[in-house]
């Protein structure tokens, strides 16, 4: 057996046991929600059905309920899908990724950060829906034979290359968590007391066993999708920069978008998953699972990141002066320094300047200055969107057609209507799924448990 | 005998493994091990074939990459081939590098999903499917090694105990048990899903023609808001959208016809009136080509007044072109007829223009000369 | 299929319910009231919805939307009973007429559909009047207005015509001594002349008194004064190498407009010779904006530089006073006398003294532009006669007031009195089309008929007759003011038999061979006559000099001068949603009228516009006081507006007879005091509140980018074309090459079958929005009101962007040394201003039709791709509306709707009324919400034009296929035409010189271009 050096913090504290780790993932599931849970179950269920009353006024009304206008053709909807979709990365990516990569630490966190991953990405998707002047018909993007003759979608749009990227990531990681999960549900089944929960949990868990030649396949599995996913979380963000990178539009017209929208996104969505895990290890008492080490892991993830963004920043800058071209030259300044300034300016406080501070221990290993930080980074990722979408758009060539955009009280409703749906679907979640991904975590327990680590060292 | 299940359980996955290995040293097959988690090397111990699921994974993804190349040219190259901004839509490969995104997305799709099928049809994993571990211990920090014997398992019993098993229990079969069956009638209500679409589906096709106005989901552009010809107008006369224009009014290339439809009129128009078009070969064969759609079922094609209609006695009366039957007609008097018609004759104003009536006219005056 | 019908609701039983007729026509049966309860806090907490509330709407937004699937209407069919031998369903018609409302005249070819006009176009076979400007486009909509007066009314009670023609000719007969007053607009129709004479004969005591709301009685009478005769000279501008004009608007509506076309053929440089044209005005007027040179100056001073300018042309010494531009007057002059016979002076001021003296000045040159020889009738306004009605009236000497075709209450500077002197009238008549504020004051309404509706005759110019036909049968029950007064004068004889008499008797005889059915056919008479030249009257200039002073001789202070908008007019057409719609050419604002002010002067005032955060447009809000009126006012700032100046347009804040939408601005003619459109001593002072305006181009210039390529004469003239329009080139490996020979892949042949292009001149594009209203009324362009607009919603498929010069442009940056970034920011920032007085250009862009085109290949489902004739199309059916095709275009052209536009209340406008969908043309699709639309290049035109010289077999010519902005254009700057037709039309312009296309380096290879614009500067 591979022991892992004591000189490593041990990634479960306390003195865990096989069955402690059962008994700690179950607990939230068994047990009852303590008022905080319900705190933010209403709270999010407010803004949520807040978010509902503004969806149907866009599709009983029309788009014109928002502030949209002829030369900004996308405004908040857009911004809101990139950034949903950005934060619904850090999930695959940590389970993927750092599956490939042997990192052990990733065990805690990856249930979560994968179910924060299909959330968002379930709040990702309406946006394209709703932001459709005709949201009825949306299946008319998939390659749908149609009744009038040969009507086919046009591949050489990178919307529609969205629509494929997008519905394979939301499937496949999807696939990828349930995967993962049924073993974990068997647990909670063979635990169940209640006939209705051994029931639901006898469903959900597909008759799980726990065979050896099922976790055979498992392992093999996982990892076959862990390899498919990694090039996939890529593809996913790469295509949605293409839905900017492709077009004529100075500001869009930029080949650095894939890889700079990839890093923005790995960025914001570690930062999203700081916040939700901060809050839940609190709440379902999982400290002793994700510890500071975990959340110091992340910031320097965070704060890696940050600097390739802010690099990006920097270089689009440069290729703008440097193209020589008039109008990308004045789409730059103009973000820096026209209507928009403020957004350009918080775009780059938060997500450029503000990583920096991570480069001091103290602050990353320090949880409220994580979890305010984590907020910063999120709201400057939007900024960053808006910045993109709006001041592109807003004066590209003609003069004439210039334009500014004002988000209605439809637009905005949406969008907190999506952060509380996002976090109806995360809380219960929280109450009804394993967080950890306890079989998985227990394989680790004895290479990397505190109490086993300190066993050790007396041998 | 009977045949005996015997159930080793262990506490640790080490000792699990050494247990494992100890077994097999003396020969015996280990039939099942239930696992909380995956123990790694447990399957070479147990000597379990290596998975070939990747194997497959990688076939998986050869279709989805040659579904999506299959997909991308039929669509764009094959079956309606479009000039979508100038992008060329020739061939396949000329188009290709917009494709590229959807290749690789699909290739990961058919991977994932087919495997994960697989995965789940040779484990026998489908929801509601009854967990089949012996010891519900065993998902939470117990290991267990499941034996079927034949005869005795005294000898098996105490391998197990030496090995650190926790507990050895051995119960008889008594009955086969289910667990090969992974496929279970589906639940009643999959079945009432079923027949309500079946149901359903049946409805769409009836041979009784719609009498009902159809029911009209989002009725996006499907009514013209415009007036359409024919169609209703609430400021129409009678809601009619068609309107008659203003008497004495003349439109761009219509030349009126002053000639009042009266016995003084005809006689004017057979007296005076005057083909004003040339009277050329090229007109009379248009003149014939007209008279042989308008005329013939009635006139004939010899003008000699035994149409179709005539022989068939739909129609009696139509008389001969020939001098001897109409002695007094000319080009005029057929423009007049034409226009106004005569007796049963009825106006073909409103189909034929005005200069076709003159080459139609033309064309009479032919085979009145040419009858007897 | 079960012949059953299950009940929806309670609600189906009745098949009128609301409910049930909302559900057809909506989504939603009521508006969910979601303001409630999402609004802001405030209503948040007041709200009386509650949790019960809420999840109601929810269960019922669910349910509307299942029962948002209701049973598709019956679409009936009703066939003709006889069908007309002269209509065929379903194809178009084209009648020869004329529309002259009053205002605006013009020799038009209408088109009509079963019996039913839906478009004006201009009768090309017309010479004089044969251009359409965006009113008489906008029109055929009025035909259509449902608030027209559609029965005979007495004091507001609908009467019979029977006991209207008894009352009146009772009325009529006991006049006695008393006056019988004809007050009518501009009537040169000759058939009418005739027709009121006989009226005179009979009631001899008749007085016929022509009215213009904005009158040119000034120039009538300065003709009227030199040659005894109410006419204007006939202006060619084609025939003017040097025109000076001083406050002329004269590509508006100078005169009665329609100057456009020769202006345009004098400015064409392609014979390497272009008029320069000279402006001297206040205002920024249409004429100003197209000027080589424009000086703003004061009227008063407009009126001291033309006597300037007398004296030295003429060698007098008239009295003056000094002009800011007296330095510039003699070079003017000398400009003037070098052009000789070719020059051309005019002025746009209503003073008679003011426009003898600049008939003067041509005259002395000998001007071949300015003819007295073939003198113009359209415009007979007589201010005094109509100020000496209003005595006469309030007199008691009038007995019968009948007004036709003129509103006085709302356009009569003193309408106070001449509303007091109807109550003095016996019988007050009003024969009008709509209701509007005189009808209110009158006894009789009697509704007569539009100009589609009637039959009629006009001569616009000396030997040059025009008839009209209608078009449509009466769609309410109207009578033409001519059968009125025939038949008040006991005649059993209709209008119809008059005029055909009338011509046969005294008009074709003119011309040998000329008969009633060709010419109702045609349209129009030429008699092909020589100018006569009348013998001139001796004036005594000096007096003409002082007398012209003397008008501005108090002037001081600020001074006013109101002017005439492209889109509105008088206000006659002021229910037109296309037209309050209509940007005007200059601010690019709709809906609205305002005080326009110079940057300086309202900096110094300390009044500003500016953008709210969703870019619209605010303004301040001054009080306007001048000769004892006023009125609140916004502000809008103008460059080109002369310092301490202010302009107001005529023609708004209508408000008897039109949609609360249509109210909108204020009303100018009080301050039009005796017809005099200049004020001085006028003061502003700012008040409270703030204005909204609806702008629809929010950047006024063109940052020093390449949008309009611009050159002056002299380069063009005399440089190779590298140096003025230069090929745009990219490195390549094999060397510079021009942009359009690079291409990333195979080229779609486009050699099979015509294949469009469409050319701009840039030169002959006057500004004046003809194309934009043929635009809206061809393709059923929504109109979609003050509130979208200013959100930047406008559904112009074409639009004219105006440009100004700024200051600041990158060459001066660099002289200047503003360099580094801050300096870039300074330079952009001050090219964000305008000049004070700028050079300006309009630049017509619609859908390029591009080939590589950027929208086509971002749409996820294929709806918009390119045709094999050059068109990029729009597959309105198929578009889910994800608007990045309008976000990937480069030219900002594509519309989307926001709302859906037909059939909804909060769109009042003709789409939402059954009148109103009268005038929608069946060829083109009404697009509903959610879907993207945009200029189609007329498809329906061309694909019409290709079918039926298919069906003649022949070859596709020009004429077939022209687009309606082609059509409509006045001053031919448009050219649409098939490039694989080598006799087509477009390929000059395809090979010109001048020729560029708009952000060429782009790579979109449009199928539009541009020809650049020259300025004839002096060098």
């Amino acid at each position: 057996m591979h022991y892992e050096s004591e000189i490593r913090e041990p990634l479960v504290l306390g003195n865990k046991s096989y069955s402690d780790v059962t008994r700690d993932v179950a607990a939230p599931v068994e047990g009852k929600a303590n008022k905080m849970w319900w705190f933010a179950f209403t709270l999010a269920t407010i803004a949520f059905l807040w978010g509902i009353g503004a969806m149907a006024i866009t599709i009983g009304e029309g788009i014109g309920s928002w502030g949209l206008n002829k030369t900004v053709g996308w405004a908040w909807d857009i911004t809101n899908f990139v950034w949903w979709v950005g934060i619904g990365h850090a999930g695959t990516l940590i389970s993927a990724v750092l599956l490939l990569f042997r990192q052990k630490w990733r065990m805690s966190i990856n249930r979560s950060a994968e179910a924060m991953t299909i959330f968002a990405v379930v709040q990702a998707a309406l946006f394209p829906l709703l932001h459709m002047g005709r949201p009825w018909l949306a299946y008319w993007v998939f390659p749908f034979p149609n009744n009038f003759g040969s009507l086919w979608v046009n591949f050489n749009s990178p919307l529609l290359w969205d629509v494929f990227a997008i519905s394979t990531y939301f499937s496949v990681s999807t696939v990828f968590w349930y995967v993962g999960l049924i073993p974990d549900f068997a647990m909670i089944r063979d635990r169940a007391v209640k006939p209705f929960q051994k029931h639901i949990y006898k469903i959900m868990s597909f008759g799980w066993s726990g065979k050896a030649k099922h976790w055979q396949r498992f392992e093999e599995v996982s990892l076959v999708l862990a390899g498919l996913a990694t090039p996939l979380v890529l593809s996913v963000h790469t295509i949605v920069s293409m839905d900017f990178a492709t077009s004529v539009i100075p500001g869009w017209h930029t080949t650095i978008f894939p890889p700079y929208f990839v890093a923005g996104a790995i960025f914001s969505g570690f930062a999203m998953v700081q916040t939700l895990l901060i809050i839940m290890r609190k709440v379902v008492n999982l400290e002793s699972y994700i510890t500071i080490q975990h959340i110091e892991m992340m910031n320097i993830v965070i704060m890696l990141t940050g600097s390739i963004v802010g690099v990006a920043y920097i270089t689009e800058l440069f290729m703008a002066w440097y193209s020589g071209v008039e109008y990308e030259q004045y789409a730059f300044l103009n973000r820096a320094t026209g209507p928009y300034w403020w957004a350009y300016l918080s775009m780059m406080t938060f997500n450029v300047v503000s990583p920096q501070l991570m480069w001091f221990k103290k602050l990353r290993t320090s949880i409220m200055f994580t979890f305010v930080l984590s907020i910063i980074v999120n709201v400057g990722m939007w900024f960053e969107r808006f910045v993109i979408i709006v001041t592109s758009l807003h004066r590209d060539y003609l003069p004439s057609s210039w334009s500014m955009f004002s988000p209605t009280y439809v637009d905005i409703g949406i969008f907190v209507g999506t952060i509380g749906f996002f976090f109806v679907l995360f809380l219960l979640y929280a109450r009804t799924f394993p967080v950890i991904a306890q079989a998985e975590l227990k394989t680790i327990l004895k290479s990397s448990g505190e109490s086993q680590k300190k066993l050790h060292k007396h041998e | 005998m009977s045949k005996k299940l015997v159930h080793g359980l262990f506490d640790d996955d080490d000792i699990l493994m050494s247990g494992v290995k100890a077994v097999r040293q003396k020969g015996i097959d280990i039939d099942e091990v239930y696992t909380p988690f995956p123990v790694h090397g447990l399957d070479k111990a147990m000597g379990l074939k290596p998975t070939r699921i990747a194997s497959a994974a990688f076939i998986f993804g050869i279709i989805g990459f040659f579904f999506a190349i299959w997909l991308t040219w039929f669509m764009m190259i094959e079956d309606w081939p479009q000039n979508i901004g100038g992008k060329p839509s020739f061939t396949w490969l000329e188009n290709m590098p917009s494709f590229i995104p959807i290749m690789f997305e699909m290739t990961i799709f058919f991977t994932a999903h087919l495997m994960v099928t697989t995965y789940f049809f040779k484990n026998k994993l489908y929801p509601g499917s009854a967990g089949i571990n012996p010891d519900p211990r065993t998902t939470d920090d117990k290991f267990l090694m499941e034996f079927f014997v034949d005869g005795d398992t005294s000898n098996l019993e105490a391998i197990l105990k030496d090995s650190g098993a926790i507990e050895v229990t051995v119960k008889d079969i008594v009955e086969e048990e289910k667990r090969n069956l992974w496929f279970k009638l589906p639940p009643k209500s999959a079945s009432v899903v079923v027949i309500l679409l079946g149901l359903g589906l049946s409805s769409c096709s009836s041979d009784e023609p719609m009498r009902e106005p159809v029911s009209v989901y989002m009725p996006d552009m499907y009514h013209s808001v415009a007036y359409e010809p024919y169609s209703e107008d609430p400021n129409g006369i009678n809601s009619m959208e068609a309107r008659t224009p203003v008497d004495g009014t003349i439109k761009r290339g219509y030349v009126p016809y002053d000639i009042p439809n009266t016995n003084e009129g005809y006689q004017e128009a057979l007296m005076n009136l005057k083909s004003p078009i040339a009277s050329n070969d090229e007109n009379a064969k248009y003149g014939e080509e007209l008279y042989n759609i308008y005329c013939i079922s009635c006139h004939g094609i010899n003008g000699d007044g035994q149409g179709k209609l005539v022989q068939n006695e739909k129609f009696l009366g139509v008389p001969s072109y020939a001098a001897s039957r109409l002695p007094n007609i000319s080009e005029g008097s057929i423009f007049h007829v034409i226009t106004y018609g005569k007796n049963m004759m009825g106006s073909h104003a409103s189909q034929l223009t005005w200069d076709e009536r003159w080459k139609i006219s033309q064309h009479v005056l032919k085979l009145r000369s040419q009858l007897k | 299929m079960s012949q059953k019908k299950y009940w929806k609701g309670i609600e189906d039983l009745n098949e009128e319910s609301q409910i049930m007729q909302d559900l057809r026509n909506k989504e939603f049966v009521e508006e969910i009231p979601t303001d409630d309860f999402l609004g802001d806090k405030e209503s948040l907490e007041s709200g009386s919805t509650t949790r019960r509330d809420f999840l109601k709407y929810i269960g019922f937004s669910t349910a509307a939307a299942s029962l948002a699937a209701c049973e598709g209407p019956v679409v009936k069919s009703i066939p003709y009973v006889v069908k007309p031998d002269n209509v065929t369903p379903g194809s178009a018609d084209y009648y020869a007429t004329s529309i002259s409302d009053g205002h605006d005249f013009a020799s038009v070819l209408v088109r009509a559909r079963e019996g039913r006009p839906i478009r004006i176009e201009p009768n090309t076979m017309a010479d004089y009047y044969s251009t359409t400007n965006a009113r008489i486009q906008a029109n055929v909509l009025s035909l259509y207005d449902s608030n027209r007066l559609k029965a005979p009314q007495k004091e507001g009670e609908e009467i019979s015509w029977s006991s209207v023609d008894a009352d009146i000719a009772t009325a009529l007969a006991t006049a006695g001594d008393k006056e019988i007053v004809l007050l009518t607009s501009s009537m040169f129709s000759p058939s009418t002349k005739e027709i009121i004479s006989k009226f005179s004969e009979k009631y001899p005591t008749t007085k016929h008194i022509s009215y213009d709301a904005v009158s040119s009685s000034g120039a009538l009478d300065a003709y009227e004064t030199l040659y005894g005769k109410r006419a204007l000279p006939l202006y060619n501008f084609a025939e003017a190498r040097t025109i000076v004009s001083f406050g002329a608007d004269f590509i508006g509506d100078w005169l009665g407009g329609g100057y456009e076309k020769g202006y345009s053929i004098g400015r064409n440089p392609k014979q390497k010779e272009m008029s320069r044209h000279i402006q001297v005005e206040t205002n920024m007027s249409l004429a100003g904006a197209n000027a080589d040179d424009r000086y703003s100056v004061k009227p008063s001073e407009q009126a001291s530089a033309l006597i300037k300018l007398y004296n030295i042309i003429l060698g007098e010494n008239l009295a003056t006073n000094k002009t800011p531009i007296d330095s510039k007057l003699a070079a003017i002059a000398k400009e003037l006398k070098n052009a000789g016979s070719k020059a051309l002076v005019v002025t746009g001021s209503n003073d008679k003294n003011l426009q003898i003296l600049a008939m003067k000045i041509n005259l002395a040159l000998q001007s071949r532009a300015m003819c007295v020889g073939k003198p113009v009738f359209v415009k007979e306004g007589n201010d005094n006669a109509v100020q000496q009605l209003v005595q006469d009236m309030n007199s008691g000497k009038v007995s019968a007031l009948i007004c036709y075709n003129v509103n006085p209450v709302y356009s009569l500077a003193n309408s106070v009195e001449f509303v007091k002197g109807m109550k003095k009238v016996e019988t007050t008549v009003s024969v009008t089309q709509f209701v509007d504020e005189t009808t209110k004051e009158s006894t009789y309404n009697l509704p007569s008929q539009h100009s589609l509706e009637s039959w009629g005759d006009a001569m616009a110019v000396e030997g040059e007759y025009s008839l009209m036909q209608p078009t449509i049968r009466p769609l309410y029950d109207t009578r033409q003011f001519q059968d009125n007064l025939l038949k008040w004068m006991g005649s059993d004889e209709d209008f119809y038999s008059f005029i055909k008499n009338n011509w046969k008797n005294n008009i074709l005889s003119k011309k040998t061979g000329s008969t009633w059915n060709q010419t109702l056919h045609d349209g129009v008479l030429k008699l092909s006559l020589d100018p006569d030249m009348p013998t001139l009257n001796e004036v005594d200039m000096a007096a003409v000099a002082k007398a012209a002073q003397k008008y501005f001789k108090n002037a001081k202070g600020i001074e006013l001068e109101l002017y005439v908008k492209a889109g509105m007019g008088n206000g006659e057409l002021a229910n037109n949603p296309w037209l309050q719609e209509l940007p005007d050419p200059i601010t690019r604002t709709s809906w609205d009228n305002y005080l326009t002010i110079s940057a300086a002067h309202a900096k110094e005032l300390g009044l500003t516009n500016w953008n709210v955060s969703n870019g619209a447009l605010n303004g301040d809000i001054v009080k306007l006081s001048a000769a004892g009126v006023s009125m609140t006012v916004p502000v809008f700032i103008q460059p080109g507006q002369a310092y301490g100046t202010l302009g107001l347009a005529l023609g708004y804040g209508r408000s008897e007879g039109v949609k609360d939408a249509m109210k909108t601005g204020v009303n100018a003619y009080p301050f039009y005091k005796s017809f005099n459109k200049y004020a001085s001593s006028v003061s502003i002072e700012k008040v409270e509140g703030e204005h909204e305006f609806a702008c629809v181009q929010l950047h006024h210039t063109m940052m020093d980018r390449d949008v309009v390529q611009e050159t002056t004469f002299d380069i063009y003239k005399n440089k190779s074309r590298d140096e003025w329009n230069p090929i745009n080139m990219l490195a390549t490996h094999d060397g510079n090459q021009p942009v359009s020979k690079i291409d990333l892949w195979d080229q779609h042949d486009s050699d099979i079958g015509p294949h469009f292009n469409l050319s701009i001149d840039l030169n002959a594009c006057t500004g004046c929005a003809a194309c934009v209203v043929a635009c809206h009324a061809e393709n059923n362009v929504a109109v979609v009101g003050k509130e979208e607009v200013r959100k930047s919603r406008d559904m112009h498929w074409l639009r004219i962007d105006r440009y100004y010069s700024s200051d600041m442009t990158k060459e001066k940056a660099k002289a200047e040394g503003l360099s580094g970034v801050t300096g870039s920011v300074d330079m952009y920032h001050q090219m964000e201003v305008a000049s004070a007085n700028p050079e300006v250009v309009f630049q017509p862009v619609m859908c390029q039709h591009c080939n590589h085109a950027p929208c086509e290949t971002v749409c996820p489902v294929a709806a918009t791709s390119h045709g094999a004739q050059g068109q990029n199309q729009m597959a309105y059916n198929r578009c889910v509306g994800t608007r990045y095709c309008a976000n990937n275009c480069p030219y900002k052209v594509r519309r989307f709707n926001w709302f859906q536009y037909n059939g909804n209340e909060k769109f009042d406008y003709h789409m939402n009324d059954e009148v109103g969908r009268m005038v929608l043309n069946p060829d083109v699709v009404i697009r509903d919400r959610g879907v993207m639309e945009k200029c189609s290049m007329c498809i329906q035109i061309t694909q019409a034009g290709i079918l039926s010289a298919k069906k003649d077999g022949r070859r596709l010519e020009d004429i077939d296929i022209q687009t309606a902005c082609s059509s409509a254009c006045p001053s031919e700057a448009m050219a649409f035409g098939d490039i694989n037709n080598e006799e087509s039309l477009i390929q000059e312009p395809l090979h010109d010189d001048r020729k560029y296309y708009l952000l060429e380096t782009v790579g979109t290879k449009p199928n539009v271009m541009y020809q650049t614009k020259i300025r004839n500067k002096n060098s």
